[in-house]
């Protein structure tokens, strides 16, 4: 009960303007729109060769830069509610108090994961009004949505936490190395920017590693209806996730434990 | 100038003796912001193996990324390198330092540029190739090249400084979506990424006053004729004007107000 | 010996917008240009504050100026102004001749200026003599050649084993001094001290205060501002105390009548359970001639707390508790202390001189005797 309180005590601090938190928003929606008009610009110059690989080419690429934007979200939460609290002294007082660091972790997710959710609705109907998004679902896959939304918060949880423990671990406070690595793997090889079938066979391996692949395909799946293996595809998602969690936590755990020995987290103190 | 070139070599220096642990993480974050320019290369080069068009796509893209690239750099540093120093609270001791507020904002933003060239040094290299390319077809068309290459990046340093004046006069202490605007607006109407014929007739005719427009054309070897450069450099002159009449006006409002002090 | 003005102020006067509820964070979300925009739209419909009301002050060359006042008395935006950073909204001022409003960037040259939290501008992860390095190559870039080099420099601030840390190791008292070692490097006709003394322990405050009177004042001969809260801090190193409150200064001291105040007499302060005029008139009866008046109350009527202006070796603390259970005073404590500016106050007026200044203080510091 009392980390509920005390997250709580965090979550009202960073809520308790809702302009602020409006105002964030609406720019972020506007970058990411902003952003991704160019690529869908470029898309258009090459209309002809993508709707032979991809049947309503529009929609696919929307879904996947959706489903992107959403995940790299929850995933960057935690190494930048780091940065923030270190870099700005937070945690030379938060640190101070007779509190555990849990409370501030907890609230940051918790937030991220409210605002992931608003920023989801603002683009689905942004990009449904600017760009002709039309999605297609029978009801039953929306239990099926469900599922990968929970097993993608669980994995994007798990590999931000293990983001955040290079924070401490590696001592990487201007950027992780491991985050702009996997940003730029992610990226090129989802399958959110560039269709899967485009990429040749062998470097197309790399991307059955990545949990973002796995996702961005079973929305598609579920929004568009297009071919996969289901289940297939959501047992290895199940298994990327819960092992991306149990890591995260065993690196967090022992990141926490090394910041403490040596007060790696307190900037002038 | 010899007093901001040596203070942005200076601060540079500095930057260094602080990455110098963090050479990783800088490697890591060049390889993530090249990420979306990989991206349309790949989907180019794509394009062009199943259409089986020899590089036609790849080497339309290219250019345009080059452009993006090296103009955009221009665009974004002055207030990122201001917003930058005000973050890390280190503005205060360069304020209170014998240099005038404009002298510092020039060294940050020639120091941020500097840096730009080696974020951006696979594209400065590519820049090269095209004006050596330039220089074995015609000796006139690489004059050309090199007047509208430096005319575009001072118009976007001026655009830059546009923008960091309504940051400093609206105290706008983190982003400016003025810079974001600006940027996205350039390279849509002026045809670096895709064939301006996609585009509505309205739209197309500001690409006349988009540097991003002129740099991406007499790179890929389109002669510019003689109107174009005097609109080229009108605008340019232009937008140093409205440059110069921002950030003196931003700089009074800051010194009027005294809100761009983090810790003094 | 006809010291030249080096600085003038005329009348000068600041006011800040009070903070709007939407005022734009630092550290919360990228919206802040929404925010900037409603502001600045909204600016007229804005309250001000008046930090800076009418302030006029002069220094002379090679003076040591002290300004006293509680926090908010606008010490920080004065120092502010004249170091260029900050221009005023009204009245007019000049420094060796530089105006403040026209010749701000120039005035940079001749005003070094400490801040209070100079420390939090160093580079924390460059060592103490890169960063000493960085400041001593930015000056010689403006023509202002070194006065003394790295090493010299953490040998007169006692810092030079930690030649090589980094600035984060340092404790704060170490970053404090350190941050004076900007007007040792170099060499400014004024130098603006905002607070130098905080967060120092008692060596470390003798210390820095040997390396201003010494080093700055007479080898370097430079005239200094000192700001601070506290009297006791700057009493003995300033010829001069300015007092300032509320955006105003309230009197100008001069530091040898204090210290001759100081030298004359000492204070017992005590709080006793009672009646106010039947106290008072036992006080008097008790300490004769001497100077007795009311600090505060505590209950009205019933605890109150007496401060009696007694001079040296008059009484002996044994003679004095004597003599209060004689007069059967109940006290709560007794404490026998140096005198304070109140003090110093409170002597001017019962004797009649500064009624003023003195009505001015109390006005200003809003101490009344109900």
């Amino acid at each position: 009960m009392r980390i509920i309180e005390r997250v709580l005590v965090f979550l009202k601090i960073d809520f308790q303007n809702w302009i602020y938190t409006l105002s964030s928003l609406v720019t972020i929606c506007i970058e990411v729109l902003i952003d991704n008009i160019i690529f869908l610009l470029i898309l258009l110059s090459y209309k002809n060769v993508l709707s032979m690989y991809i049947e309503n080419y529009t929609n696919y690429v929307l879904i996947g830069l959706l489903v992107y934007d959403i995940l790299m979200t929850i995933e960057k939460a935690l190494y930048s509610a780091l940065q923030r609290g270190y870099w700005n002294c937070i945690f030379d007082a938060i640190l101070f108090a007779p509190n555990s660091f849990l409370p501030y972790v907890i609230s940051h997710l918790i937030e991220n994961l409210l605002l992931s959710t608003i920023r989801a609705i603002i683009l689905v109907l942004s990009f449904f009004l600017l760009f002709g998004l039309t999605l297609k679902f029978k009801v039953i896959d929306l239990v099926l949505a469900f599922l990968v939304t929970i097993l993608s918060i669980i994995a994007m949880v798990g590999l931000g936490l293990i983001e955040a423990s290079t924070f401490i671990l590696t001592n990487s406070k201007r950027g992780s190395p491991l985050s702009h690595l996997l940003d730029f793997v992610i990226k090129i090889l989802s399958g959110a920017y560039i269709p899967l079938q485009l990429i040749p066979a062998y470097i197309r391996l790399v991307s059955y590693f990545l949990p973002h692949t796995y996702i961005i395909e079973l929305y598609r799946y579920i929004f568009l209806g297009t071919s996969i293996n289901v289940n297939l595809f959501l047992q290895v998602l199940t298994v990327q996730s819960l092992t991306l969690i149990i890591l995260g936590y065993m690196l967090f755990k022992l990141a926490l434990r090394r910041a403490r020995e040596n007060a790696s987290l307190l900037l002038w103190i | 100038m010899i007093k901001i070139i040596r203070t942005s070599l200076l601060l540079i220096r500095i930057d260094f003796l602080i990455q110098r642990k963090y050479k990783l993480e800088l490697i890591t974050s060049i390889l993530s912001k090249m990420s979306i320019y990989i991206i349309f290369l790949l989907l180019a080069i794509f394009t062009d193996y199943y259409t089986g068009m020899k590089f036609f796509y790849s080497k339309f893209i290219l250019t345009g990324i080059v452009v993006d690239s090296i103009l955009s750099s221009a665009l974004y540093t002055p207030s990122l390198v201001f917003i930058q120093e005000y973050k890390t609270g280190r503005l205060d001791l360069k304020m209170i330092l014998p240099l005038s507020i404009k002298e510092l904002i020039y060294a940050l933003t020639l120091k941020g540029m500097l840096w730009s060239v080696v974020e951006n040094s696979i594209f400065i290299v590519c820049w090269f190739y095209f004006l050596i390319y330039t220089l074995e077809k015609n000796v006139v068309l690489s004059l050309h090249f090199i007047i509208v290459t430096i005319l575009a990046l001072y118009s976007c340093l001026e655009l830059g400084f546009l923008c960091l004046g309504i940051t400093l006069s609206l105290e706008i202490r983190g982003f400016n979506p003025m810079v974001l605007l600006i940027r996205t607006f350039f390279v849509i109407v002026s045809g670096i990424y895709f064939p301006l014929e996609i585009l509505p007739t309205y739209l197309r005719v500001f690409s006349l006053i988009s540097p991003y427009y002129y740099l991406a054309n007499i790179i890929r070897g389109i002669k510019m004729n003689v109107s174009h450069l005097m609109i080229m450099i009108i605008t340019a002159i232009l937008y140093a004007i409205i440059g110069s009449f921002s950030l003196n006006t931003g700089i009074k409002n800051m010194i009027r107000k005294g809100l761009w002090q983090r810790w003094l | 010996m006809i010291r030249r003005k080096v600085i003038e102020v005329y009348n000068i006067s600041k006011k800040f917008r009070k903070s709007p509820k939407l005022e734009p964070s630092v550290i919360l979300g990228r919206g802040h240009w929404i925010v900037a925009l409603i502001n600045a739209i909204k600016e007229k419909n804005y309250e001000y504050v008046t930090v800076l009301n009418k302030v006029s002050l002069t220094a002379h060359e090679n003076e040591i100026l002290g300004i006293v006042g509680p926090n908010g008395a606008g010490k920080t935006t004065l120092f502010k102004i004249l170091s260029g950073m900050l221009f005023p909204d009204e009245g007019y001022g000049n420094i060796l001749g530089l105006d403040l409003v026209k010749d701000f960037q120039e005035i940079k040259r001749v005003v070094n200026i400490i801040g209070t939290c100079e420390w939090l501008t160093f580079y924390e992860d460059l060592s103490v003599k890169e960063n000493l390095e960085f400041i001593q190559k930015i000056y010689t870039f403006s023509g202002i050649k070194p006065i003394r080099d790295v090493d010299s420099v953490l040998e007169i601030l006692n810092l030079k084993e930690r030649i090589s840390e980094k600035v984060r190791k340092l404790s704060s008292g170490m970053r404090q001094k350190l941050a004076l070692a900007k007007c040792l490097i170099i060499y400014t006709p004024v130098i603006l001290l905002d607070e130098p003394f905080r967060g120092l322990d008692i060596l470390s405050v003798k210390e820095l205060k040997e390396i201003i009177k010494n080093t700055l004042s007479k080898e370097d001969n430079e005239t200094i501002l000192i700001s601070s809260h506290k009297l006791s801090y700057i009493e003995d190193l300033c010829e001069r105390i300015l007092i300032m409150n509320k955006g105003r200064i309230i009197s100008s001291i001069s530091v040898e009548k204090i210290k001759e105040f100081s030298k004359k007499f000492m204070v017992v302060e005590l709080e006793v359970y009672g009646i106010y005029s039947e106290i008072l008139n036992k006080l008097k009866k008790i300490f004769g001639q001497s100077i007795v008046y009311v600090f505060s109350f505590k209950y009205p009527y019933t605890r109150i707390v007496f401060r009696v202006l007694l001079a040296r070796k008059e009484y002996s603390i044994s003679e004095l508790l004597d003599k209060l259970s004689k007069y059967n005073i109940r006290y709560l404590y007794i404490e026998v202390e140096d005198p304070v500016l109140e003090d110093y106050f409170t002597y001017l007026i019962k004797t009649g001189i500064g009624e003023e200044e003195y009505e001015d203080y109390r006005e200003s510091f809003s101490l009344s005797e109900n």
